[in-house]
């Protein structure tokens, strides 16, 4: 061991220094990123596929559960000739309003299944938010359910590939779902 | 030695003939397959439940009024039920495996008098081909799963014709 007191590598002599120097040199992007977090790993790299595609399908429920809500919400105090009124109101009304009911309870049901199957990290926000509006607005008559309700049930069906089986399990279940809601809702609207 | 009969018209169906002894279930999974491999194992699965509800549509025809919509109805469901048997037999054919054999007779889940009790019985069967036909979706493949899909739909929008009712997840 060195009389001088100092520690081999680590004394004032040239090449310790130096060492020492490169050695902080190198560790401090290191030490920054662990000051600063995950992020400045750089960008986080994309969801897979099946998490878009549930991201979609929670979005598409969330509007359909929204039409369905403002609809019958309004069936039962808008004023007679108004869409929603004609829709949800008139003599075939009662039917058509349980019919609703029954149709939005299985929504509701469809839109709790697919979001306990996101996990989202912390920070992001739910897709769900704001996705009654952002996908053309409510629909406005039992018709244009009709119509909604059969495009739903195909686009599930077409977004099965490359899903997990359980979750491909839930969208062939949920478009079987939604495919009989357009014959319940017409048979409602004509009253029978 | 007791034989069943092998063909056996429509209008002789009777729920009081609740199939002899040792008949299977006419909801119960009978596929029996040696094949483990799960795509065999999931079109064996739904084969059968196709079979049963092709024995047991012919026992709500029978229960139906003659000439009814209703009856026309029955009709048009047996023979979409004989067209997926069929479509089931060739994919496990294809795949190097033997389809499972349909029974002659099935145990019916209850009595059938009434054309009330015919119609329950038709969504009964369709909900069984549902949950049949889940299993198909499960599958990796592409074209299985579709047409999984597409069998689990045509089976509820069935059963929603027979009960008149809707259901939040049909077959699950």
């Amino acid at each position: 061991m060195a009389d001088d007191g100092l520690v081999p590598g680590i004394g004032a002599s040239g090449p310790a220094r130096r060492t020492l120097l490169i050695a902080s040199a190198a560790a401090l992007p290191v030490l920054l990123t662990a000051c600063r977090g995950v992020e400045a790993l750089g960008t986080p790299p994309p969801p897979p596929t099946d998490v878009d595609t549930l991201r979609n399908a929670i979005e598409h429920e969330a509007a359909l559960v929204a039409s369905y809500a403002a609809l019958t919400a309004a069936g039962g105090s808008a004023a007679p000739g108004s869409q929603a009124g004609a829709a949800g109101g008139r003599a075939a009304g009662g039917r058509a309003a349980t019919a609703l009911a029954v149709v939005l309870a299985d929504h509701r049901q469809h839109l709790a299944q697919l979001k306990s199957r996101l996990v989202e990290p912390a920070g992001h926000s739910s897709p769900a938010a704001g996705a009654a509006t952002g996908r053309g607005g409510a629909l406005e008559t039992i018709a244009e359910l009709e119509q909604a309700e059969q495009a739903a049930s195909d686009r599930l069906i077409a977004q099965l590939a490359g899903l997990p089986p359980t979750l491909a399990q839930l969208f062939a279940s949920i478009a079987a779902s939604e495919a009989t809601h357009v014959p319940y809702l017409k048979a409602a609207r004509r009253g029978r | 030695m007791k034989l069943r009969p092998r063909s056996i018209s429509m209008g002789m169906l009777d729920s009081s003939r609740r199939a002899t002894a040792g008949a299977p279930s006419l909801l119960a999974d009978r596929t029996g397959s040696a094949d483990t491999s799960p795509a065999i194992a999931a079109l064996q699965k739904a084969l059968a439940a196709e079979q049963a509800a092709i024995y047991g549509y012919g026992v709500v025809g029978a229960r139906l009024p003659q000439g009814s919509a209703e009856q026309a109805a029955a009709t048009t469901d047996w023979v979409a039920h004989m067209r997926a048997s069929d479509r089931l037999s060739a994919l496990i054919t294809a795949r190097g495996a033997t389809p499972v054999p349909a029974a002659v007779a099935y145990e019916l889940p209850g009595p059938v008098q009434t054309a009330a009790a015919a119609k329950a019985l038709a969504a009964t069967l369709e909900d069984r081909v549902t949950e049949a036909y889940l299993a198909v979706v499960a599958l990796p493949a592409r074209s299985l799963r579709s047409f999984g899909a597409e069998q689990v739909r045509a089976a509820a929008l069935r059963a929603q014709a027979w009960s008149g009712s809707v259901e939040a997840f049909p077959g699950l």
